[in-house]
């Protein structure tokens, strides 16, 4: 290994340091004995022969500071020295130092939390499958029922589309899973929450996972027809709950509260496929089922949505086996699915969010948020790098001086390099701490129901961290030191104390534009998301959205007791109406925006008034007489129902309905055919107003009521109750509908009960999340960019205070100082506003598809933030400029 | 010409190459390559030790020979050098391209 042998030796030297160089002094002596006794040889005599040889010896220290230059001692010397003088110099400037690292540490921070929450969702694997390439997520490209003239793009499968294409395409291993859902563990004693996925029998083996401890599911375990209680860990799990117990397989585990037994582990790094981690793998023949509307088992209904997968190596093979799938998924029939002879199947990657189906809104929200991330991130950069500039300028005369004593620039910029780099690493710290704080919240905020299983500062965002610090320093010392590289050094001394006062830098005032204008474009960005967000909130769904209460019993296990609740609901109605603090009580199929079925209706002589998988198709809700006046509706025309309106006898249309139907002229009193063109007549007996049907951003909808049959135990039967509660009785209510609810259903376990605004608030959180992310990193952007103006302003009054001295002694008055000043920057923070406006307008379409009702160029918005940012510069820079202009006079030009 | 006078007309690339060609033979002490030298060229490669052994600190950060202490014919301790395999292979590039250049100038000289 000779070329080991070089850096061996130089190693040798750098460690041994003075042992080396004394061992070369005892070569040299050698040298000079062989030499001296080579010359007594010769006939010399001994000093004549020393002082020959010593002469022909040559230069010992030339010798002696080459070996050094050629090790990297030399190389190492000069570092040490120069960080030890960085460390120095920054000590004497605590202020500076403690800016730029408080800067550099939330810009790098507040970025790798984005990075480290959008890494698992669009750029990481999902760990522990084996060559992740090669497995396909599948996707089902259909017309989508709500509105048939869309396609759209499913994740999932129902189990006949999922068992037809497995029995009729074939040939490629397919699998697939279920969303992990929350469950309930008892391990012993108390219970603990757990995520839970069903998956086929082969999913492991499809994603080439290995079990850690016993096995995963047999084909017997994963027959649709022989369920068996048996679920697999994962590595995670049973490090938490049973650490690490090594005897765990065999052991029984209670998932709301059935015994299960615990089979195997899966290999560490597996969490399934999704950055939604999973705890608990169970065979999807032991879904909990609930039957089809005819009592058909859970396979061959649409209860259950599966996510399949499969591993294929080869396109050819691949493009075959989706042209089957396709042709398979077209053919599937299951009564009351709509099926769909146009259907395809799409291959996506295995991550999920690089799939051809659209992004859940708040993902799109995080990658502009990551983006505004980005920007804070630039604009701390461009603050520390006016920081950097300005002390650079303040030690022009200090390098002058060193390069006029011979220091060469390599070495003044490996200083300044230096000073910067430790700074960073101050600086990656703290970015490491607000990372974590920040990326535990936007988790939080972001996806609050998803358990994501890398950690929020993990390896990769540390690699991020420190490579944004590096490559950050880099650039920032480059500035300064080209800047020093620049000047005269004979002029800079012969100028005097006077060096290194304020000239007007392109560079600096350029600094300043580029946070400005950046600052501006988060604000005009916050301000279109609180806009959106008002928009959003101030829709009319229809309902009373804050008062009426939608109440449903829940059972364990989510079985079906449709008979006992259909029984149960009037009977708690009846007692709630005469309780304090409610206001109206009704029952009825579903409570506002929470369910609806769809048939279609005739007008008399069997004319079609719109069939089903058209948008004319109206929904329908069976509802008890009181439903408009307990959930905040209107009845426009006509009455509302009474106790003795019959099924079918009678219907309430909504307005849109009954316009689409009977235009210009009033629907009371007409005749609507249900279901079937041979049914008897439902008369119109009211006209109610519009509302929404499941989303609270939809078009309007024809929507038509019908008395509910209260023997009726299917869906169409009471099913929910809804009261409508007095102002701040809410509690009190709720209290007593459990109370009444339990002495009718005695094993009920729990009362699912909310108002409308709490069952919407999960569609206002895109807007919400914008809102607020935009808002906070906006004013923190808005902070720094201030605290930068003002550390420029301040910094050239203090250079300029000679200056500022003059002007006051010639009797310039406070007000002209000190506007002189603000005006100062007032140019660069101009040009800034004006740059942030051209990118807002380019950068409007980025977030155009996200916002409501609010143009990305709307112009109160941009005048409201323009004014922030011209406020806040202003503000910023009155400080130094009132001490500018408070200056005594004589004071200052005495200093100077 | 004066033999004194020589060592500047040894440039650095070849000093090294001729150390190297001396320690290929067997290990050696820096005084006995200098003595080898002026030996073999007849005194006319006088090797002044301000220049031998900074060469000998860059064959050793080369890696192309390594030093260790060893007792002397004489019974001194002294500090031997000792050629490398990637020495060899230096010595050998370094050998032809020498050749390769001589043979050359020779031609242009007319001499073969």
């Amino acid at each position: 290994m000779s070329a080991f042998d070089g850096v061996k030796h130089r190693l040798s030297v750098l460690l041994r340091g003075e042992r080396y160089a004394a061992e070369q002094e005892r070569e040299l002596q050698t040298h000079l004995e062989f030499e001296t006794a080579a010359g007594i040889r010769s006939g010399l005599d001994t000093r004549e022969a020393e002082h020959a040889a010593r002469r022909r010896l040559g230069n010992l220290t030339y010798y002696r500071e080459e070996t050094r230059r050629m090790s990297w001692l030399r190389f190492l010397d000069g570092v040490r020295q120069d960080a030890m003088y960085a460390e120095r110099s920054l000590r004497r400037a605590p202020g500076f130092a403690a800016a730029v690292v408080l800067t550099m540490g939330i810009g790098i921070g507040v970025t790798a939390a984005m990075f480290s929450f959008l890494d698992p969702l669009l750029w990481d694997a999902p760990r522990g499958v084996e060559s992740p390439k090669t497995v396909r997520r599948l996707y089902v490209e259909k017309v989508d029922p709500q509105t048939p003239s869309r396609r759209e793009v499913q994740s999932s499968l129902i189990y006949p589309e999922f068992a037809t294409i497995l029995t009729q395409a074939g040939g490629v291993p397919l699998a697939a899973s279920t969303t992990p859902d929350s469950v309930s563990v008892t391990n012993g004693g108390r219970g603990s929450p757990a995520r839970r996925s069903f998956v086929t029998g082969n999913y492991f083996e499809v994603l080439g996972v290995r079990p850690l401890r016993g096995r995963f599911f047999d084909a017997g375990e994963s027959a649709i027809w022989r369920p068996s209680p048996v679920v697999v860990l994962s590595r995670g799990f049973w490090r938490r709950h049973y650490a690490d117990d090594s005897t765990i397989v065999g052991k029984t585990i209670r998932i709301d509260s059935r015994a299960h037994t615990i089979i195997g582990v899966a290999a560490s790094e597996f969490t399934g496929v999704d950055a939604d981690a999973v705890d608990i793998w169970a065979p999807l023949n032991i879904y909990p089922a609930k039957p089809g509307p005819r009592g058909e088992p859970w396979y061959e209904t649409f209860n259950i949505r599966l996510r399949p997968i499969v591993r294929v190596d080869d396109e050819v093979k691949e493009r075959d086996w989706i042209r089957r799938s396709t042709r398979a998924i077209r053919s599937v029939q299951v009564p009351g699915f709509l099926s769909d002879s146009t259907a395809s199947v799409l291959p996506g990657p295995l991550s999920a969010m690089r799939g051809p189906q659209t992004l859940p809104q708040e993902v799109q929200v995080s990658t502009r948020v990551a983006a505004v991330a980005f920007l804070m991130l630039l604009i701390s950069a461009a603050n520390v790098a006016n920081l950097l500039l300005a002390r650079s300028t303040r030690q022009r005369r200090e390098f002058a001086m060193r390069r006029a004593l011979g220091v060469s620039r390599t070495r003044l910029f490996q200083q300044v390099l230096l000073e910067t780099i430790g700074l960073m690493i101050v600086a990656t710290g703290a970015a490491l701490v607000v990372a974590q704080w920040t990326g535990r919240s936007v988790r939080r905020l972001l996806l609050p129901t998803v358990q994501m299983a890398n950690p929020v500062v993990g390896a990769r965002t540390i690699t991020f961290v420190i490579a944004t610090a590096l490559v950050g320093s880099i650039v920032l010392a480059l500035l300064p030191a080209m800047q020093a590289a620049k000047h005269d050094e004979f002029g800079v001394i012969r100028a005097g104390t006077r060096a290194g006062t304020y000239g007007r830098s392109l560079v600096r005032d350029g600094l300043v534009a580029l946070q400005a204008g950046l600052s501006l474009l988060l604000l005009i960005g916050a301000g279109l998301f609180i806009q959106s967000l008002r928009n959003v909130q101030r829709i009319d769904l229809g309902f009373n959205a804050d008062r009426s209460l939608t109440m449903r019993p829940v059972f364990v296990g989510g079985q079906d007791r449709g008979a006992e609740i259909a029984r149960a609901i009037p009977i708690v109605a009846d007692r709630l109406r005469k309780a304090p603090g409610v206001e109206a009580v009704a029952f009825g199929q579903a409570g506002p925006m929470a369910g609806a079925s769809f048939f279609p209706v005739y007008l008399p002589g069997a004319r079609a008034a719109g069939a089903v998988g058209t948008e004319t198709t109206p929904s329908s809700v069976a509802v008890s007489d009181g439903y408009f006046a307990a959930t905040g509706m209107r009845v426009l025309e006509g009455r509302d129902f009474e106790p003795q309106d019959r099924p079918d006898a009678s219907v309430v249309v909504s307005r849109a309905l009954a316009r689409s139907l009977w235009p210009g002229k009033s629907a009371v009193g007409e005749c609507l055919v249900l279901e079937r063109p041979a049914n008897p007549c439902s008369i119109v007996i009211g006209v109610v107003n519009d509302v929404h049907r499941s989303r609270v951003i939809e078009a309007t909808s024809p929507q038509l009521y019908r008395p509910v049959d209260v023997n009726d135990h299917s869906l169409r039967g009471p099913r929910q109750l809804v009261v409508l509660a007095q102002a701040g009785a809410i509690a009190t209510v709720n209290r007593l509908a459990v109370q009444e609810f339990q002495r009718e259903l005695a094993d009920m376990s729990a009362l699912s009960s909310r108002t409308l605004s709490e069952a919407t608030a999960r569609q206002l959180r895109p807007w919400r999340l914008g809102a607020t992310l935009f808002t906070a990193f906006g004013s923190l952007a808005v902070f720094v960019a201030a605290f930068g103006v003002y550390s420029v302003v301040s910094y050239t009054v203090s250079q300029r205070m000679h200056e500022m001295g003059v002007r006051l002694a010639l009797g310039g008055s406070f007000r002209d100082t000190a506007a002189f000043v603000v005006r100062g920057v007032s140019g660069p923070l101009g040009v800034g506003v004006f740059g942030g406006i051209l990118l807002a307008f380019a950068g409007g379409v980025l977030v155009e598809s996200l916002l409501y009702e609010v143009s990305a160029h709307d112009p109160g918005v941009f005048v409201l933030a323009i004014a922030t940012i011209a406020c806040v510069g202003v503000i910023a820079a009155l400080g130094p400029a009132v001490r500018a202009a408070r200056a005594d006079p004589m004071t200052v030009l005495r200093v100077q | 010409m004066s033999p004194r006078n020589e060592r500047s007309g040894v440039v650095a690339g070849t000093l090294e190459m001729l150390i190297l060609r001396t320690v290929s033979l067997r290990s050696l002490h820096g005084y006995a390559i200098a003595q080898h030298l002026a030996q073999v060229s007849d005194g006319v490669l006088l090797v002044e030790q301000g220049s031998l052994y900074p060469a000998l600190e860059r064959l050793l950060n080369k890696g192309y020979v390594t030093a260790k202490w060893a007792e002397s014919p004489t019974g001194r301790q002294a500090r031997f050098y000792t050629i490398t395999a990637s020495g060899r292979k230096q010595l050998k590039e370094e050998f032809e391209e020498y050749h390769r250049l001589s043979y050359a100038i020779a031609r242009v000289m007319g001499t073969t």
